[in-house]
This record gives C-alpha cells, structure tokens and sequence, in this order.
C-alpha cells in the first residue's frame, strides 16, 4: 500500500523492519538527545509520564552522584504521547508509564521486552487554598461550581471515572447513614456522579494542565494524582478514602535497542531498591508491597 | 548557433539548479505531512471519523467561532491597521510591533495569559466574572492569536495606496471617512482578503491558548484541534482522521476564499462594463 | 483679484524651506521649477492635504485656508479640481464610475458623469478600467473628473508627464483648449517649456521653496531675475 511505502521512507532503512511505524519523531528525539550533555558522558535517556516528574528528577541527582560520567536526560510527556512516539521509532533507553495498557502497547510494537510495575498512584482531590466552594471531603465535591478533570482518553482521566463511579455507588447507597455530606442530601439533584459530570467544565488532557486551572482559582476542585501535589503547588490536597481509590500502576522496561543497556537496568533497580521506593513515596506514590 | 544557444541555456540552467531545488526542497517539506496524513486513512475512516461523536459538534464549534473572531478582526481590526499605515509617529510604531507580539509568543504563554487577565482573580473578573471555560474564552484566543495575521496584511495593503488617491477622493467631496471606505478599502482588498484567509486559518487551528484559557469540553470549548488533540490520547488513527477532516474543511474554504477574491476582482472589472447598457 | 488665486505659504519640510507667495488670475498660470523646487507640496497644501504647512490660500475671494485665523477647509469643501502627478484615477473604478465619484451617488450622478464625457469627447471611454486605457485617454478621464464637480479652481501637476512625446503635443494642444474653455482659474505645474508657450497665462517660477520671478513668458525672457529664470528659459530663445 501507498501509506505503507511513504511512512517507510520517512522511516529511513534502519528503522523500515518497524512494521509501519514512521521515524520522523525519531530524528527529533535525536536531534534533542544529541544537543545536551557532552560527548564523553554516558547518556541515559528515561521517557517517563509526566506525573514522575518531581520523583523522577530526585532519583535523577541520585543516579548521577552515584554514577559519575552518567547523564541522565529525562523526557516527561502523557503516557500516550511517549508510547506514539516509541512506537514511531523515537530512540530511548528506559520508558515509565502511568498505566500497563501503554506499556503493552510499546511491547507489541516490539520496543520493549520485559517490563515490571514499580509503584501505584492513587487520586487526591485539589481544592484552590482558599477552597471558594468550601469543600472538605470527597463526598462534597457537588458543591464545586466548576469542576476540571483529565478527559478519559487519559489515564488520569479514566481513573477518575472510575473512582467516580466507586464513589457513586458507595454513597448513594450510604447517603442515608453518612448525612450532610451531599447538598441538601444527596439524590435530590441526581446522583453523586451526575452531580459532579454537570459540573465539570473541562477534560483536559493531562494533570498540569488541570492542576493550574486549580491554582489559578479557576476551578473549584479538580481529581489529580497524589503524586502530582507537591509541596511547590498552591493547592490544598483533600485526601480520598482509601476504600475509594483507584490506584495506578506504574510499568517500567527498558528498550530494546537500548545504547546502554547495563547503565538502563542499573536505573531500573533504582527504583526498586529501598532508597528508590522511599522517593517515590515522599512524593505521593504507593509503594507495591504495601497494598 | 542555436547550439551555443542551447549550451549557454544549458549552463544558466545548471547554474540555477541547487537555487530550484531548494525551493522544490521547501515544498516538500511543506507538502509532504499533508501528503501523509491524507495517505494514512482510508476513504472509510474518514467516513468513520466524521461519525465520530467529538467531531461534529466540535467541527461546528470551530465554524462558529472563526467566523465570529473573523468579524471581530475585520471590524476593529481594519481600523487600526489604516491608522498604523496612515500615522507617522513612534506612537505609530510602538503600536504597529506590539500588534506582532503575539505571533511571536508561543501560544500556551499567551493562554496563561489569558487566564490571568480574564480569570477569577484577574483585574476584570469584578466587572465581567471570569471568562475561562466559556464559549467567549475560545473566541478570545482565536482573535488575540490570530488578529496580528490580518492587521499586518491590512497595513501593508493600506501602505500600498497612494496618498494622491485619497486627496483626489477628498477634493471630489468624499469625507476622510467616505474616501477610506470607496477608495482606500477597494484599493487595498486584495490585501485585506488575503489577510483575512490567514487571520481565519490560525483561527481554525489554535490550540495551545485556548487548551489553557478555554479549557476543553465538548460542544462548549473543545474546538477541532482540541477535539483532535483529545482523541489522539486514545486512538492515533482515529485522531489523523479527524485531522484530515479539519484539513479537508479548511482547504475547502481556502480554496472556496480565491475563488470568491478572483470573482470579486472580476466582477468589479465588468461592474464597469455593466452600467448603462 | 478677487477672480484668481491668493496664495502664501510657509514652513518647513524635511531640508527644504517653504515660503512662497504669489497671485494668479483667471487665466492658466504655470508653475515651473527645478525638482525639489516645493512645487508638489504648495500644490497640494492648496488642494487642502495637510502638508505641515501654514499660511494663507484664497481662491475667488474666498478663504480655503488662514492658519493665523484658524480657518482649514478640509478638501471636500474647497471646491477645487485637482489632477495629482500620476492622474490619481480610482483604479477600482472605470471613466464613467471615476468621473461620477464626485457627482454624488445614484443615476443622476451617472448621468452627469456621462455628459461631461461627452463634452470631453471620451464617451466612448466609459465602461474601460484605467489599467486598460492609453495615457492619453486616462489623462483625459482625470480632467475630466476634475471638471465635472464644476470646482471654482483648478490643480494639475505635471499633467503631460505620462505621455510620450507625439501624444504630448496632441494633448497639450486640447488641454490648453479645454482649461480656456473651463474659464476656471487652474494652476499648473510642469519641467516642459513647451507647456509654457501653448498654455500661456503667467508663470510662477519656483526654486527652493520660494518664488524667484513671476510674470509673462516674454517678460521672465527678456529680463530673467536670477540665473536659474534665464537657464529655464534659454531653449525658447
């Protein structure tokens, strides 16, 4: 076919074993890769989502204090992006993603061949610090009048159907016992879910974006990862219950065609080890063996 | 002779060959993500695309705001480019680069931006409450993102037009303001038209300001480059059909665009011819 | 002079000084002068542009303009026929469309428009946009849009200039015809001795923004004031 044969040549020889994936992505990602650091350094290229950022950049100091010559060069984008571009051939040496379906997604494509979940991301609700609307728990959520949510192409976005969804169920069947929670009880407008859909005025396609429309005060709550309310963050951080939660979990692999393969597994134990788990933690992460 | 004619054309040419193929390179590297973004769906996903459910709604979004923030342009927009080419001063200056400073901004800055001036705790919000999330939000962008397109092309056009023309006009009676609207306007609309295509164009394909200030949701705020950013998050291939969509309607319209400019130019030269027969 | 023009006009413009004076009467009078002279500039200060520069125009008794009393008709209310240098046609607009420009809107407007191309011989002109007529024929089509407002005075600069030299002399011949026929006082600017002669009328020699020697043809060339009068004149002998 004609696309075959075009995506091909945009692909270069070394990339056309590729099953019609193009490499245009690949030539921008070398060109990045190849600008920073200097020529005598091992560099280490880690795609990881974008919600790793402040862990990942902790571990990152920490590898290279213990790895002297070793650069660490991170590239931090939506778990979906970064899979289009390794499946387009972008060059890399470890990928992280926020779910396993992405993960899969690179395996199939051939650039990763083993992978392994490293830690879960649970949700928080955000509320702007002086909280206009006043809301205290989950449960209150309806009384946001502008709700921002990661739009459920996302993963973000998906967990949070979700957890509205357990949410749902849990106190539409409770509403009775808990009390006060809802305004003015909680089927007079409709369900907890509909409550909150009607108030949502964006889906946005990744935790940032939504977490600076809460800063901003232009949303009166939002549904974020834990992992994304860092300390650097004017937001207030409502914590969800646990029995609610929808935990992410996170897979790591390191690509196949990896230029440095031992350094990529040395990142990789990183955050498996102790010291690693407890970064990660400190920034909102669950570790495996705790749940 | 013709043979060292021949030989001589021969060398011109050659001397001219990497100055072409330059010009030949740029083309392709303009046409070729077009070419492949048309090659990478099927006549059947783009049928499938266009049921999808995000896109007509955001596809009549799009229709509608352009075409609102394309008026704005041209009504406020006109004005100000005619005193910019008219005016002398540095204020004139100081006016005309402003105007272009939003070309230069990537547009997510200007989208930040925006939510600062036009949010909750903006110097505004007492008076107007907050836009971000509304349909005006959406319009705002496109206007600020793509106006500076049209007021350029309309001062280069206005520059174009002899100060002569308009001092005859005025001695024929004509006010400054009559003599803008019949001389000035019909002598500069192939500027201003061309202007206005591309002021639309940006319109039609901003995204990082509204993303930010407008936020996304379907039927509200998400506008086709939001609607495809968006689906791009599930389905790549859905998401290219969607693109193609949004490029198929816009070169559409483009096309439609000079065809309608071609028309009017013609149709002013018979308009002449016309009368009195 | 109550039937001619009253004109003194000072300032500066960029390098060049302006500060001329002089009276024309019914009768054509040339403007003449070396480039740069300020020639343009006082044309156009007359027609009512705002050139920057100040001082006093009347035409016919009346006052166009008297920046010491503040008086400054803006051009539509001067009433003057002006030709700038290049005709200045609406090329939007074809001869009939041009010329009706300054009758007023409608068919009454067209029809005026018709008639004076008709008293200028250029019906024939009507339906044609300027970029499809010859010089000589665009020439005709401006004058004639000057005319057909019946302006108290007329401006033309440099009206020959597009033509090539055969048209030139064709044309001059009718313009000269037509400027006696208007009875209107107008002002011309030229470089082209020859319009001196056919013009005839005064003549106003300007050099570097003043007025160096005004008077008839014979009287500049029997007794030129300054050595430029008598360089410009040399060719008539």
């Amino acid at each position: 076919m004609m696309s075959e044969r075009l995506q091909r040549f945009a692909a270069g020889r070394r990339l056309a074993r590729r099953r019609r994936r193009g490499g245009l992505l690949a030539l921008v990602g070398l060109l990045g890769a190849g600008a920073c650091g200097d020529r005598s350094q091992t560099v280490l290229t880690v795609l990881a989502a974008s919600s790793l950022t402040d862990a990942f950049g902790v571990l990152e100091r920490r590898f290279e204090g213990e790895h002297p010559g070793t650069d660490v060069v991170m590239i931090h984008a939506g778990s979906q992006v970064l899979r289009v571009q390794l499946e387009h051939g972008a060059p890399g040496d470890v990928f992280a993603s926020a779910n396993a379906e992405h993960m899969q997604a690179v395996m199939a494509a051939g650039r990763v061949a083993q992978e392994h979940p490293f830690a879960r991301g649970g949700l928080a609700l955000v509320v702007p610090p002086d909280n206009p609307a006043g809301i205290e728990s989950l449960e209150q959520l309806p009384r946001a009048s502008r709700v921002v949510l990661g739009v459920p192409e996302v993963p973000v976005g998906r967990y949070t159907q979700a957890l509205l969804e357990q949410a749902d169920r849990y106190y539409n069947n409770h509403s009775g016992l808990q009390g006060g929670g809802l305004q003015g009880g909680s089927l007079q407008g409709g369900s907890f879910r509909a409550q909150v859909q009607e108030r949502v005025v964006s889906l946005e396609p990744n935790v940032r974006l939504v977490l600076a429309k809460v800063e901003l005060g232009e949303a009166d709550a939002a549904i974020v990862y834990r992992s994304d309310v860092t300390s650097a963050r004017a937001v207030t951080m409502i914590p969800i219950p646990a029995s609610l939660d929808v935990a992410a979990e996170y897979h790591v692999g390191i690509l196949v065609d990896s230029e440095h393969p031992h350094v990529a597994r040395q990142w990789v134990e990183l955050l498996g080890s102790s010291p690693g788990q407890a970064v990660l933690q400190e920034h909102g992460f669950v570790s495996l063996d705790d749940r | 002779m013709t043979g060292e004619r021949l030989s001589r054309g021969l060398r011109g040419g050659l001397r001219a060959l990497p100055v072409v193929g330059l010009g030949i390179g740029l083309w392709v590297l303009l046409v070729l993500p077009v070419v492949a973004l048309a090659l990478a769906s099927s006549p059947g996903e783009l049928w499938d695309a266009l049921g999808h459910p995000k896109v007509l709604p955001a596809l009549g979004l799009s229709l509608q705001t352009t075409a609102l923030s394309l008026g704005v342009v041209l009504v406020a927009g006109t004005p100000l480019a005619w005193w910019i080419a008219r005016s002398r001063g540095s204020v004139a200056r100081l006016v005309e680069i402003t105007v272009e400073l939003p070309i230069v901004i990537p547009p997510a800055v200007i989208g930040i931006a925006l939510l600062l001036v036009f949010g909750r705790h903006g110097p505004l919000a007492p008076w107007i409450g907050s836009l971000v999330f509304t349909r005006w939000a959406v319009l705002i962008a496109q206007v600020v993102v793509a106006a500076p397109f049209y007021v350029q092309s309309a001062v280069a056009g206005f520059r174009g037009v002899d100060d002569d023309l308009l001092l005859v006009a005025r001695t024929l009676g004509a006010t400054s303001r009559q003599a803008f609207l019949r001389v000035a306007v019909p002598v500069a609309l192939p500027a201003l038209l061309g202007g206005a295509a591309l002021c639309w164009a940006r319109a039609l394909g901003e995204f990082g300001a509204t993303l930010l200030f407008a936020g996304s949701y379907e039927g509200k705020t998400q506008t086709m480059p939001l609607a495809i950013y968006a689906t791009f998050e599930g389905d790549l291939r859905v998401a290219i059909a969607v693109a193609l969509v949004l490029l198929l309607v816009a070169l559409l319209t483009l096309v439609m665009a000079r065809a309608g400019r071609r028309w009017l130019a013609r149709s002013a030269a018979s308009a002449g011819g016309g009368h009195g027969r | 002079m109550s039937e001619g023009w009253r004109v003194e006009l000072r300032g500066r413009l960029g390098a060049l000084t302006v500060d001329v004076s002089f009276e024309a009467g019914g009768d054509p009078t040339v403007i003449i002068g070396p480039n740069g002279a300020g020639k343009t500039t006082v044309l156009r200060a007359i027609a009512g542009a705002r050139t920057g520069l100040e001082g006093r125009v009347v035409l016919r008794g009346r006052t166009l303009m008297d920046t010491a009393a503040g008086i400054f008709r803006p051009p539509e209310d001067r009433r003057i026929g002006y030709v700038p240098q290049g005709l200045g046609l609406f090329p939007h607009l074809s001869a009939l469309d041009n010329v009706a420009f300054g009758c007023g809107r409608g068919a009454e407007a067209r029809e005026r428009a018709r008639e004076v191309l008709r008293r200028l011989d250029i019906e024939a002109l009507a339906d044609r946009l300027p970029h499809a007529m010859s010089g000589g024929e665009r020439q005709r089509v401006a004058l004639a849009r000057a005319l057909a407002i019946e302006p108290e005075g007329l401006l033309l600069d440099e009206p020959l200039s597009a033509l090539d030299v055969g048209k030139r002399r064709q044309t001059r011949a009718l313009l000269a015809q037509h400027l006696q026929a208007a009875e209107r006082p107008a002002l011309v600017v030229t470089h082209d001795l020859r319009d001196l002669l056919v013009l005839g009328g005064e003549i106003v020699v300007l050099d570097e923004g003043r007025v160096a020697q005004r008077g008839s043809v014979e009287a500049l060339a029997r007794k030129p004031a300054t050595e430029l009068v008598a360089e410009l004149l040399e060719p008539l002998g």
